[in-house]
């Protein structure tokens, strides 16, 4: 009998899900995309039925994150059923045009931008202040 | 003990909690980007925690040259059988040149084996084959194009990635290199194709290659390149050029070039000869017509057969050329090499001129030889 991707270990016809699972250290994350067993807790070395991709969170010196994807085999899982996708693998798909952008990252950018601008005017607000105290 | 009670407490006070607050926490607000199993703090200005530095292999600038084949495509006229037919005749297999012990190999004692006549014409055919594969060519092509394509744009996304973007790779299994789905989302919300430059960085990290380095070597830089090429080390450098880049890469191109025309300055033709870069070489001159120093060195060695043969390859890669038009007889390789020194080198060098005139003594004074012996030794022609 051929060996399964899980190292022998048992694939019972339960959810799964396509998550990320944190590797990496201490201060340095990082993440494999992978698919198993839904109620598996993504924080320790559970074993995993797939690897499908990486994700490196942090900047490089060419100030880019780095995410690779097996496209065949994330399409494999998602036509498979009893399949869910987590939020943050979503995210990820949305952002690179496999899946529709998610709600959650227009919800983000936009945070972002508010704050940006609730900054600005405030920054704005105090430069005003001193130059009318001067 | 007193004095270690007193120290004691004056650490402690210092180390109240709002201070370890205030150290630890700037004014600044932070942003928390909610993507779920990699929640990550981020401030507006710049990213908080690790950061890479440049180190100072980052910083290094391959060497830059202007004659690359960025204007028209010289791949099909380079994958022509009349061309790779002289290439191949003028790079000559020189088996013990094409076999030798290189120094990076590992070094066995030569075997020695009793062969029939059967046997040995078996093996000599293998080695011809052998040969013929290490003396492949690397291919000459146009430089890649530099625009990218935009996928889409989502302007709700704005601001979504401060300070950087996000590069997305398929990794999928059976993909060749230049086929490989790489697109990047910047922070405008832009999703667009990875120019070359990511391109060859992301097939370097997913699917890297034995004996690439993922930083600019220090070989390739203008401070390091001109003492290796002093030493006459082309076809090192070559080999390595090679090796490190694809061969529509216009870093490829430019250090490649660089080389040739180093070598072409010193006409150290001759050391490439019997290896894989001598048609891509002779190529490059033709191709950018600086043949000069070529002829002139062939000429003067009384190589009148490889002049004429290059000239042939001159009409064929120039064929709007007036000497491509003049030409219609090769038959005689004197007559070739003079029209093509009358049409193309009459402004340009003196030097051409010259040699050709000196080949041509020495020509004669071989033929005169030559019917010396046979007088001497009573044979009339």
């Amino acid at each position: 009998m051929p060996v399964l991707a899980t190292g022998g270990a048992p694939i019972y016809n339960s959810l799964k899900a396509i998550r990320l699972m944190r590797h990496g250290c201490a201060n340095r994350p990082f993440y494999h995309i992978v698919i198993m067993g839904s109620r598996r807790s993504n924080k320790g070395t559970y074993p995993v039925i797939e690897q499908l991709g990486t994700y490196d969170p942090l900047t490089n010196v060419h100030g880019e994150k780095l995410v690779s994807v097996n496209l065949d085999r994330i399409s494999y899982w998602m036509a498979q059923d009893k399949v869910k996708i987590a939020v943050g693998v979503k995210q990820l798909l949305g952002l690179m045009g496999f899946l529709h952008i998610h709600p959650q990252s227009y919800i983000t950018a936009w945070r972002v931008r508010a704050i940006a601008k609730r900054e600005a005017l405030s920054k704005q607000q105090a430069e005003d202040q001193e130059a009318s105290m001067g | 003990m007193a004095l270690l009670e007193r120290t004691f407490f004056s650490l402690t006070s210092k180390l109240n909690f709002k201070g370890m607050r205030h150290i630890l926490i700037p004014d600044t607000p932070t942003i928390v980007i909610p993507v779920r199993g990699a929640k990550q703090k981020y401030h507006p200005d710049s990213f908080i925690g690790f950061r890479v530095e440049p180190r100072e292999n980052h910083n290094r600038q391959y060497v830059s040259h202007p004659l690359i084949y960025k204007d028209a495509d010289p791949a099909p006229r380079f994958m022509d059988a009349r061309v790779r037919a002289i290439l191949k005749d003028l790079t000559g297999c020189d088996h013990s040149k094409v076999f030798r012990h290189r120094a990076l190999l590992s070094i066995s004692a030569p075997e020695i084996v009793f062969f029939t006549d059967e046997q040995l014409k078996i093996a000599q055919n293998d080695a011809k084959i052998k040969a013929d594969k290490l003396l492949s060519m690397p291919p000459v092509v146009k430089v890649r194009a530099e625009e990218v394509q935009d996928i889409s744009f989502d302007p709700a996304l704005q601001g979504i990635m401060p300070n950087f973007k996000i590069v997305f790779t398929d990794i999928s299994l059976g993909i060749p290199d230049n086929k490989r789905i790489i697109v990047v989302r910047e922070n405008s919300g832009k999703l667009r194709h990875a120019n070359g430059a990511e391109r060859q960085r992301m097939n370097e990290i997913y699917n890297p290659r034995k004996g690439r380095k993922h930083y600019v070597s220090e070989l390739f830089t203008a401070k390091c390149l001109p003492d290796v090429l002093a030493r006459g080390q082309y076809e090192f450098v070559l080999d390595r050029a090679c090796l490190q880049f694809e061969p529509d890469e216009p870093e490829y191109q430019s250090v490649v070039a660089y080389v040739y025309e180093a070598l072409d300055k010193k006409q150290h033709y001759d050391s490439l000869l019997s290896t894989r870069h001598y048609g891509p070489m002779l190529f490059f001159l033709v191709w950018h017509k600086c043949l000069n120093n070529f002829l002139e060195h062939h000429l003067m060695a009384g190589r009148l057969d490889v002049a004429s043969q290059v000239v042939k390859l001159y009409c064929l890669l120039h064929q709007k050329s007036d000497v491509a038009k003049a030409m219609t007889d090769f038959r005689d390789p004197m007559h070739v090499v003079q029209t093509f020194v009358s049409l193309e080198c009459m402004d340009t060098s003196a030097r051409v001129q010259l040699a050709l005139k000196q080949c041509k003594e020495l020509l004669r004074s071989q033929q005169q030889v030559e019917q010396n012996v046979a007088a001497a030794l009573g044979q009339s022609s």
